[in-house]
């Protein structure tokens, strides 16, 4: 079957799918320095709150929250950075790797495309839907399994 | 030669002279057309407001989130541009963005400067030239825009027509500029662009008042009548002509010709977008379905018995549905010909036959006089006692439910990726209810069922699984007064400087919500509840009055329709956005008595630095929307949008950490300051409503705050992201310059974390700062970015 | 004066003390929920109100007889109260601060309004002795058990608001011997001394006045002026206003402007207000006269409920409030009008005010205060009717006596105006206008005669004639012959002749 891709968009370039183990030792290098920018769908989406938070928990990697997300995370016990999406390129001093999750597809799709064309840093998108943009992506997935490995994946070694 | 002048010199003689005379002008009418001191600009081109759009761009640095990566205008592409590379003309990544921001600007305007011109040409030949423009005696500045950019004040329609030569000749020029081979540098582009949504407010503004004068709109009413709005207003035992678009004329007509035909009672008039709104102006009885994302809905339902269509933000494929349905189509425009056959010429008892007896799926009749008595006698012709199911039977419901496989191309193929395959999935046990959480977003665009490869008429199955939650939705809608008062700017200019009315927030826009529409209502009733300003067009005055609180009332009920603390206006369709400029232009022209003519790049200085006002567009969706929130910018209003405007590919963004990009000129002190960051963005994108709110409440800050104004505004700021966000702001020190800037209830814990996270210093026993803003308040503080403003007033 | 000492408090009575304050709150405090209505379904208790005594009182104390944020409550506290009835309620508080003197007590008080108000769940209406309070169900069950809740609240908002409030203690009491007994021994007189002082306290008693720049924010050479006889003219402030803002912060919005020396004490000019409008509207406004419409009158912004303004054919001054339909006896509206002054500019013929200046026992004196005045709407007139001399009541006339100019001035003579006469002003007898109609014709007259008489001896100059028209006798020096030229004209302005 084709592969979907929501939104028909238009990359020359597009993200390299990648897997949970993968991402982890990625993350794991010592030269990474990275952040994790969560969205609004935190907010209605409990489940992958819980899962994000356990994420931040067992990593220790620094969080933007946007969208509203900061609230579910401060609830869950994690400190977090807020601002608007657009207005995260201020916040980066020192970071190399830009991880997403919880965004409206098309929306990330497009700070993504910002990212590509004038930045220089690697972004992973770790969201349900496979995003042409980034860097690197997980495919589509209609389920929480792939950031539940790539929880388990950075807590253990 | 030494020459003694004496008593003076007399001409003698003069041989072969010739004397040129110009202009021969009566005394009177030059006082007129003087009526104020010229300013530096009037009627500017393209490169003559380009100083001030530098400036604004400087601070408000645009950035780019292109949806393709290449540019195919011309034969020599397609250029892949990846990276900010260059094409093979030259142009990069970024400037070519930016033409494509100008494109979409210019075809908003253009929109709205064709749909002027429509108007002043039908209405300079129905009233002649010299129908006066008055708006009342509690209107005194008839056409800030105008007076404004032109520096003319118009007297009459036929003074209308030289404003819309400029503008159309202007547009014609930047469109120019878009060809291969022009610009080369991104922010002149953006000028441009800014230019354009100048002009389109230009624009708006002339249509809007023309047709407020000749049809005898309200006239800044805060008591105008409410309007019956949503799906549920289709439920008539009347034949119901349907008129979709946004140009009054030929609606107005069939209005007419009900009322001259004693049929008023008879027959049933229901809009869909501007149309809409502006008919139920003309008429209260005319009844509002909704915007745009009603449209196939209502095709679909079969319900009315005629379509009337005239131009922008009509489906284009209006003519195919409605003969799916059976239903008449009549087109109106030339922009939306259809493919029809031009019926103009023609007797209309014949074009009624034709179309009543279904030889002919449709008309295009261009007059719009016409439009009326064709429309009437067909509705009346064609009604039948409606008995067949709407949208299809139950047996047919399950039946396309059955059929679905969930192969999840409809949910990829959907704008807001809606999870069809889960309400399908749950259907198939019989439950349908989320069915309903999906109408509530869904746009009805029909996407899904384009993509669907079992060809279920999935928009139909969602309208019928979900009737009874449409057939509920009726609200009411206040009817477009127009401008804002005079007397009203004046009456609230004491309570915003007293603290009381901590801003004005403007909800204008298209239904391309990214969720339940309900959303704006919850966002705009925030706000509302804490006394802000409320001011609405367009689709979102139609959705804010779509939903009833539990006592059954629509916010426009709950709400005043006036314009102060807790009020919530609609000014009309979206050629009422001008209201809104020109309420912003108003208030500089009547509280500091700035000159207006031709004087924008001064007035839009005051208005960024002094008046705390931002538009909310949460579904924007078309190119006159662009334009609109463009013209918003250049006059220093800022707009937050929702997440699809970040398809707009250009957002306006200050960097709030870089100190040096906020500095101004304080006229009164001589200096040149620092200043704290508001607004701090021109156009920005917000992904949920917590965000939305929060934001919006920031952008209402300004540098002239005074320190009640500052308070109550830092309390909402902080009470909004404490709710929303869980946390405080992490910037809210920026914008404190004053202990009494601090909002009184938190003032021990805010004026602790100043100085325990800021190292401020504070001196406990008087409970005041002494050290750590960045700038102190100073009441008199007169800030400027413009050089020649600051040379005209320092003394 | 009517003394302030602590009230006493009965002995027999059920008293309950709270101190030290209080930080966590069971309901919402913002000024979101001022405005915010509770019907009578949803009350838990009425407090005061238009069925029972009632009324709020601030008292200012030397600083040792105040025990900081402590609150006494004397009779049944709010969980005692039976629900859904209206009982007495008194609140009481005294404030202690270097700067606090009597005359704060009324600005003090006037935020308890504001206060109450933004706690979630308390409704405050009116104030003094009219003042009406809700406490709604909801609140209540969110867990607001207790008056001293309340007036802690209300003390803290006190204190952060006002940092001249060094120490304040509250009394609020339900029992109603002690609520009646005290509103007629102790409040009553206040508020009766407070009125009497207002009205006994006029210009030439005080040493400074109040400025107020907040409107710089949007017309940024504006400055107002407020005197016990000029009130500001949105509305908003008074002297004692004033007053109090400049003891929060000296170098603020509202600064103290000392007098100087009188320089027209009739029309209100001050050197030292001269000099203050000077700096503070950088050079725009030199001179003012307070109580001056003609000559050097107060600036506006633009925020004026009322404008002023001269009608020369009939010499006198008409007012027209905001949101009048109609235009005035001139041809002109309220915005019309208004769009001439206001942004801090003086413009004579014009003057924008509060309607609180209407009761100024000094309304514009130095232009013949009410016996200049010809013209206001009827409902404006009603308003202010009070105020009016009882002689001149029947003389300014409304929209229903004349609407066109011509009907003004019949109306004017038919009621024997004093502009038609000459006006007298009353603050010292002078008469400063002439009056009207049968003196200026004979002043016309005389004038003709005397063009006729000047223009033998001496022949005007005239300039440019061409060839065709006589020289005069001039000793014309030189004769220009002009050829090949060609003279472009712009612009002729045909004046029309009168």
């Amino acid at each position: 079957m084709k592969e979907k891709i929501f939104n028909p968009e238009f990359q020359v370039e597009k993200a390299r799918k990648i897997g949970p183990e993968t991402l982890a030792r990625i993350l794991k290098k010592r030269k990474s320095k990275s952040v994790l920018i969560t969205g609004g769908k935190l907010l209605e989406d409990e489940i992958l709150a819980d899962l994000i938070a356990e994420l931040v928990k067992k990593s220790g990697i620094k969080v933007i929250a946007t969208g509203g997300s900061s609230k579910p995370l401060i609830e869950r016990g994690i400190n977090v950075n807020t601002c608007l999406l657009s207005h995260i390129t201020e916040k980066l001093t020192d970071v190399n790797i830009l991880i997403f999750v919880g965004f409206e597809p098309y929306l990330l799709s497009r700070l993504l495309s910002n990212i590509k064309h004038f930045l220089n840093v690697l972004t992973v998108s770790i969201d349900f839907y496979y995003q042409p943009n980034a860097k690197l992506s997980f495919p589509n997935c209609d389920n929480y399994g792939l950031i539940e490995t790539l929880v388990s994946c950075l807590s253990d070694c | 030669m030494d020459i003694n002048i004496g008593n003076g010199i007399i001409i003698d003689e003069l041989r072969n002279i010739t004397i040129k005379i110009g202009d021969i002008v009566d005394e009177e009418a030059l006082r007129d057309e003087e009526w104020e001191e010229l300013g530096p600009t009037p009627k500017p081109h393209i490169l003559d407001l380009r100083y001030w759009d530098r400036k604004l761009l400087s601070r408000y640095e645009p950035i780019y989130m292109p949806v393709q990566d290449f540019c195919n205008l011309c034969t020599m592409g397609p250029c892949e541009l990846t990276g900010n590379k260059e094409g093979a003309c030259g142009i990069d990544l970024r400037t070519q963005k930016a033409r494509m921001v100008t494109i979409a600007c210019l075809i908003g305007a253009s929109a709205h400067a064709t749909h002027a011109r429509h108007l002043v040409h039908y209405l300079i030949e129905k009233f002649g030239r010299d129908k006066p423009i008055d708006l009342g005696p509690d209107i005194d500045i008839e056409a800030p825009n105008i007076r404004l950019v032109l520096g003319i004040k118009p007297k009459t329609i036929g003074d209308l027509e030289k404003v819309l030569n400029y503008v159309e000749q202007e547009l014609v020029r930047v469109l120019h500029t878009i060809h291969t081979g022009q610009e080369e540098d991104y922010i002149d582009f953006e000028s441009k662009a800014l230019h354009v949504g100048m002009l389109d407010h230009v624009g708006m503004e002339v249509a809007d008042i023309a047709q407020i004068v000749a049809f005898n709109y309200p006239k800044g009413d805060p008591d105008a009548p409410l309007i019956d709005v949503g799906f549920g207003v289709l439920e008539s035992e009347k034949p119901i002509i349907l008129v979709i678009g946004h140009n009054i004329l030929p609606a107005r007509n069939i209005d007419d010709y009900l009322r001259e035909h004693g049929l008023e009672n008879k027959v049933e008039i229901a809009g869909l977008c501007c149309t809409a709104i502006d008919t139920s102006r003309y008429d209260p009885r005319a009844k509002v379905v909704g915007t745009l994302s009603y449209e196939l809905r209502a095709i679909r339902s079969g319900i009315p018995d005629v379509v009337v269509t005239d131009e922008q933000c009509i489906r284009a494929d209006t003519l195919r549905e409605c003969a799916k349905m059976g239903i008449p189509l009549i087109a109106t425009s030339e922009a939306a010909a259809r493919g029809l056959i031009d019926r103009t010429e023609d007797d209309p008892d014949e074009i009624v036959r034709d179309l009543v007896s279904g030889n002919v799926k449709g008309v295009l009749i261009r007059d719009p006089d016409k439009v009326g008595e064709v429309a009437v006698k067909v509705a009346m012709n064609v009604y039948k006692n409606r008995k067949s199911p709407i949208y299809m039977s139950d047996e047919e419901l399950e039946d396309l439910v059955d059929r679905c496989t969930m192969c999840m191309n409809c949910v990829f193929a959907c704008p807001h990726n809606l999870r069809i395959d889960r309400a399908m999935e749950l259907a198939k046990s019989g439950d349908y209810s989320y069915f309903e959480i999906i109408e509530d977003t869904c746009l009805a665009c029909g996407r899904c069922e384009q993509a669907c490869p079992r060809n279920i008429r999935i928009v139909d199955v969602i309208m019928k699984a979900a009737y009874k939650h449409i057939r509920e939705k009726t609200g009411k809608m206040r009817a477009g007064r127009g401008p804002i008062k005079d007397t009203e700017i004046r009456k609230v200019g004491q309570p915003i400087v007293m603290g009381t009315i901590p801003g004005v927030i403007a909800p204008i826009g298209c239904p391309n919500y990214p969720k339940s529409r309900k959303e704006v209502s919850e966002i705009i009733e925030e706000f509302l509840k804490r006394k802000y300003i409320v001011v609405t067009t367009g689709c979102h005055a139609m959705d804010l009055g779509m939903y009833r609180d539990e006592e059954g009332k629509s916010l426009y009920e709950k709400y005043p329709g006036v314009f102060d603390a807790g009020g919530l206006v609609n000014c009309g369709s979206c050629v009422s956005n001008s209201h809104i400029t020109g309420a912003a232009i108003k208030i500089a022209a009547i509280f500091a008595q700035r000159k207006l003519r031709g004087n924008y790049a001064e007035i839009a200085d005051y208005i960024l630095h002094r008046i705390g006002a931002v538009g909310l567009a949460w579904g924007p969706y078309s190119q006159k929307a662009a334009s609109i929130a463009t013209g918003f910018n250049r006059l220093g209003i800022p707009a937050v949008v929702g997440p699809h405007g970040s398809k707009y590919r250009r957002g306006y963004v200050g960097k709030l950490w870089k100190k040096d990009k906020w500095w101004v000129y304080d006229i009164k002190t001589k200096k040149k300051m620092e200043i704290e960051p508001c607004p701090d963005c021109l156009l920005v994108v917000a992904e949920t409503k917590e965000e939305a709110i929060v934001q919006l409440a920031r952008l209402c800050l300004r540098p002239g705050d005074t320190y009640m104004g500052r308070q109550i505004k830092l309390t909402h700021y902080i009470e909004l992201s404490e709710k929303y966000l869980g946390c405080l702001p992490d910037d809210w020190h920026l914008y404190v310059r004053t202990e009494m800037d601090l909002p009184t209830k938190m003032k021990d814990r805010l004026l602790k974390i100043l100085e325990d996270e800021h190292g401020w210093k504070i001196d406990w026993s008087k409970k005041k700062i002494l050290e750590g803003p960045i700038r102190k308040y100073d009441a008199g503080f007169n800030p400027t970015i413009v050089e020649h403003v600051y040379d005209k007033y320092v003394r | 004066m009517a003394e302030r000492k602590k009230v006493e408090i009965p002995e027999n009575v059920k008293v309950k003390v709270s101190e030290g304050e209080e930080y966590d709150f069971p309901v919402d405090i913002s000024p979101m929920h001022e405005g915010e209505r509770i019907r009578k379904g949803e009350m838990y208790v009425e407090l005061a109100g238009p069925k029972q005594p009632g009324f709020e009182l601030v008292m200012a104390l030397p600083e040792d007889q105040v025990e900081d944020m402590k609150v006494t409550i004397v009779g049944k506290d709010l969980d005692e109260l039976e629900e859904g009835k209206a009982h007495p309620f008194a609140m009481i508080y005294y404030v202690a601060g270097e700067k606090i003197d009597t005359d704060l007590e009324p600005i003090i008080e006037r935020r308890n309004h504001d206060f109450q108000n933004y706690i979630e769940g308390v409704m405050h209406l009116n104030q003094r002795y009219d003042v009406w309070i809700r406490v709604g169900k909801k609140a209540v069950e969110k867990g607001l058990k207790s008056l001293a809740t309340i007036a802690k609240a209300v003390m803290l908002l006190f204190k952060n608001e006002m940092p001249f409030i060094e120490k304040i203690e509250a009394v609020y009491a339900t029992d109603r011997e002690f609520v009646e007994k005290t509103l007629k021994e102790v409040a009553m007189p206040i508020y009766e001394e407070r009125d009497a002082r207002v009205e006994s306290l006029h210009d030439e008693d005080v040493e400074e006045f109040y400025s107020c720049t907040l409107c710089q924010s949007f017309a940024p050479s504006d400055v107002c002026i407020i005197s016990p006889d000029r009130p500001s003219l949105c509305g908003a402030i008074t002297w004692f206003d004033g007053r109090a803002a400049a003891r929060v912060d000296p170098e603020g919005p509202n600064k103290a402007v000392p007098k100087g020396e009188i320089i027209d004490p009739i029309g209100g000019e001050y050197s030292g207000v001269n000099e203050f409008a000077k700096n503070e509207s950088g050079g725009v406004t030199e001179r003012i006269k307070l109580h001056s419409f003609l000559e050097y009158p107060h600036p506006s912004c633009g925020c004026f409920e009322v404008i002023g303004f001269y009608m020369p054919e009939v010499d006198g001054i008409g007012w027209i409030h905001r949101g009048y339909p109609e235009p005035a006896p001139n041809g002109l509206t309220f915005s019309t009008m208004a769009g001439q002054t206001g942004g801090g500019k003086q413009v004579v013929g014009f003057l924008g005010i509060g309607i609180s200046y209407f009761r100024s026992k000094k309304f514009i004196q130095a232009d013949g205060g009410w016996y200049r005045v010809v013209w206001m709407p009827k409902e404006l007139k009603q308003k202010v009717l009070q105020y009016i001399p009882e002689d001149m009541r029947d003389k300014i006339a409304t929209e229903e006596d004349a609407k066109t100019m011509e009907e003004l001035k019949e109306f004017l003579k038919r009621v024997d105006h004093p502009v038609v006469k000459g006006v007298v002003r009353p603050v010292d007898g002078k008469k400063i206008t002439e009056g009207w109609l049968e003196e200026k014709e004979e002043e016309t007259e005389e004038e003709v005669e005397e063009e006729k008489v000047e223009q033998q001896p001496t022949q005007p100059m005239e300039f440019m004639q061409l060839s065709q028209l006589q020289p005069q006798s001039l000793q014309p020096v030189i004769k220009l012959t002009i050829k090949n030229a060609t003279i472009k004209i712009d612009k002729i302005i045909v004046k029309k002749k009168e």
